[in-house]
């Protein structure tokens, strides 16, 4: 069964009033590379994905989970 | 408040940066083609172009291309200096940005290359003096090119 990645990132991030700058700034990376995780058009590495949650504060499961297509 | 003053402004550096690099990438890529490539092509009489014509070219290009790879290295020196933006700069979306470029600058090269050589086929007198210089601008320029313009999402 095909699955695809989805994410909560940006729920996580506007729940704790954070622009993208922030979250790019804490999680060390660019602004796009937020953005285009949001946007589900590029996939993080576990690294970032649990830089990501560490930072948000929120375990990486709730921040991605898989999605049947 | 000031905590969100300094990310945006961090990430407005980091994003000067990365503009910065892409046009000086240009600039040293169109720079070599025109240095190398002119070499090649002042072997021959390619577009009725004197040969004179062409030393020009190599003679005015090699300087830009000497003095844009100097400012790309400035900018890595200047980014080493400065690792909260360097790390905005450099991260692991934009290394796998460069990683598939030199794969598309590799497919470029071979793909040339094989095209040189299936015209030897129909041409046997092909002056590789010509051909060499064009392929390796090609795929050293590459690179540059698939990074600038297929890297936007």
């Amino acid at each position: 069964m095909a699955e695809r990645l989805r994410n909560r990132l940006k729920d996580y991030r506007t729940a704790r009033s954070l622009t993208q700058a922030d979250l790019a700034v804490m999680a060390q990376v660019s602004r796009k590379t937020i953005n285009t995780i949001e946007n589900e058009v590029f996939v993080p590495s576990t690294t970032l994905a649990l830089k990501l949650a560490q930072v948000l504060g929120v375990r990486v499961e709730d921040l991605f989970y898989l999605e049947a297509l | 408040m000031g905590c969100v003053m300094d990310s945006e402004q961090l990430a407005r550096r980091a994003e000067k940066h990365v503009a910065l690099r892409k046009g000086l990438m240009i600039v040293n890529a169109l720079a070599y083609i025109g240095w190398i490539g002119s070499q090649g092509l002042a072997q021959s009489d390619a577009f009725g172009v004197p040969p004179s014509t062409w030393e020009i070219v190599r003679h005015l290009a090699m300087p830009v291309w000497a003095v844009s790879l100097l400012l790309i290295l400035a900018q890595y020196a200047m980014l080493k200096r400065n690792r909260a933006v360097a790390v905005l700069v450099d991260d692991e979306r934009s290394k796998e940005k460069t990683a598939l470029a030199f794969q598309g600058g590799y497919w470029v090269l071979l793909v040339a290359v094989a095209s040189v050589y299936a015209a030897t086929f129909f041409e046997p007198d092909l002056d590789m003096r010509t051909f060499m210089p064009l392929l390796l601008a090609a795929g050293v320029a590459a690179p540059a090119f698939t990074v600038t313009f297929f890297g936007k999402d």
